[in-house]
C-alpha cells in the first residue's frame, strides 16, 4: 500500500474554528493531504471550475461539506455538483454538527458517500481514507 | 443458510421493539443478498439475557457477530443497555451499531467511552448494511 499518495481535499465550511480543527486533524494524519478551503457552495464551485476569478484547484478526491451554510447551502451545492459531469463522481462526505433521519432522506440520491459528525477525528479520517482507496481493513 | 462458517453468513443480535422496524432491517439485508441470521430481542433486558444467559434462558451460542441496537426503546433504553453491556465482566467485543433518528456533536462526544462501533442514522441504507456485514464478518474470522 502506497502511503506516499497525496490526497486533495476540498473542505466547504463557513466556520473558522471548525476549519482550524479540521486542518489540525488532517495535519496529524499519516497520509499527505492538500486541503483547499471554501467558505460556501459558491466559492467551492468557483474553485472547482476556475470561474469568477478563482484559480482552478487540482481536482479533489474528496469533498468535505457542511450542510448548513449561508449564501449557497450544502444541499444546493450538492445539486449543482451533481449536474457537472466533470465533478459529479467526486466523493462527498457531509461534516456536520447534527445529522438526522430527515437530513439522510433529503440527501439521498445526491451522491453523498457518508457523513461525519463534528468534531472530525482520526477514526473518521481512517474510515474515509479506506473508502477512498477502495478497500477495507477486513 | 445452514452452516455460518461455510457460507460467510453472520449472526446478528437485533435489539428493536417495533415489529415494522424489525422487518425493515431484516428485509434490507435480504434484498441486498447479504447473508445474515437475526436473533431479535425486543428489550435491552431480553438482549442481555440472550448474550449472557439467565435463569429463564440459555445464552446464544456462539455469541452473535454483531449487535444492532435501536436507541429508542421503552423499558431499558439503548444507552442503559450499553452501560450494562460495558460493565459486564464478560464483555464480548463484537461490533455494536446504534440505530438512531439523529446524531449530533453532543452524542459523539458523550458516547466516546462506551463500546459503540458506529451510530447509524435511520433509515438503514445499502452502505450501512455492507458496513455492518463487513465488520461482523471480520470479527467472526478472528
Amino acid at each position: 500500500m502506497n502511503m506516499d499518495v497525496r490526497f486533495n481535499v476540498l473542505f466547504v465550511d463557513d466556520d473558522d474554528v471548525d476549519i482550524q480543527s479540521v486542518q489540525r486533524e488532517i495535519q496529524k494524519f499519516k497520509v499527505a493531504v492538500h486541503l483547499e478551503i471554501a467558505k460556501d457552495g459558491i466559492e467551492a464551485l468557483n474553485k472547482l471550475m476556475g470561474t469568477q476569478g478563482e484559480k482552478k484547484i487540482q481536482r479533489p478526491q474528496l469533498i468535505l461539506l457542511d450542510i448548513n451554510m449561508p449564501r449557497m447551502g450544502g444541499i444546493e451545492f450538492l445539486k449543482k455538483l451533481q449536474s457537472e459531469p466533470e465533478f459529479n463522481d467526486i466523493k462527498v462526505y457531509l461534516l456536520t454538527t447534527a445529522y438526522t433521519t430527515h437530513d439522510k432522506i433529503a440527501t439521498k440520491g445526491l451522491n453523498v458517500a457518508g457523513h461525519i459528525i463534528k468534531p472530525l477525528q482520526h477514526d473518521d479520517l481512517m474510515r474515509v481514507y479506506w473508502s477512498l482507496i477502495g478497500g477495507g481493513p477486513d | 443458510m445452514s452452516n455460518p462458517s461455510d457460507t460467510g453468513s453472520v449472526s446478528i443480535l437485533l435489539i428493536e421493539d417495533d415489529d415494522v422496524d424489525i422487518e425493515i432491517v431484516i428485509r434490507k439485508f435480504r434484498d441486498l443478498d447479504v447473508p445474515a441470521f437475526f436473533h431479535v430481542a425486543k428489550t435491552g433486558i431480553e438482549a442481555l439475557e440472550m448474550l449472557y444467559g439467565s435463569d429463564n434462558r440459555e445464552k446464544i451460542t456462539p455469541p452473535p457477530d454483531a449487535i444492532i441496537l435501536d436507541t429508542n426503546m421503552p423499558q431499558m433504553d439503548g444507552i442503559e443497555f450499553l452501560e450494562k453491556l460495558h460493565a459486564h465482566s464478560g464483555q464480548l467485543g463484537m461490533p455494536v451499531f446504534m440505530l438512531t433518528g439523529e446524531y449530533t456533536t453532543r452524542d459523539k462526544l458523550a458516547v466516546h467511552n462506551l463500546t459503540v462501533t458506529a451510530r447509524i442514522v435511520k433509515p438503514l441504507c445499502d452502505d450501512d448494511v455492507l458496513r455492518i456485514y463487513s465488520q461482523a464478518a471480520g470479527k467472526s474470522r478472528r
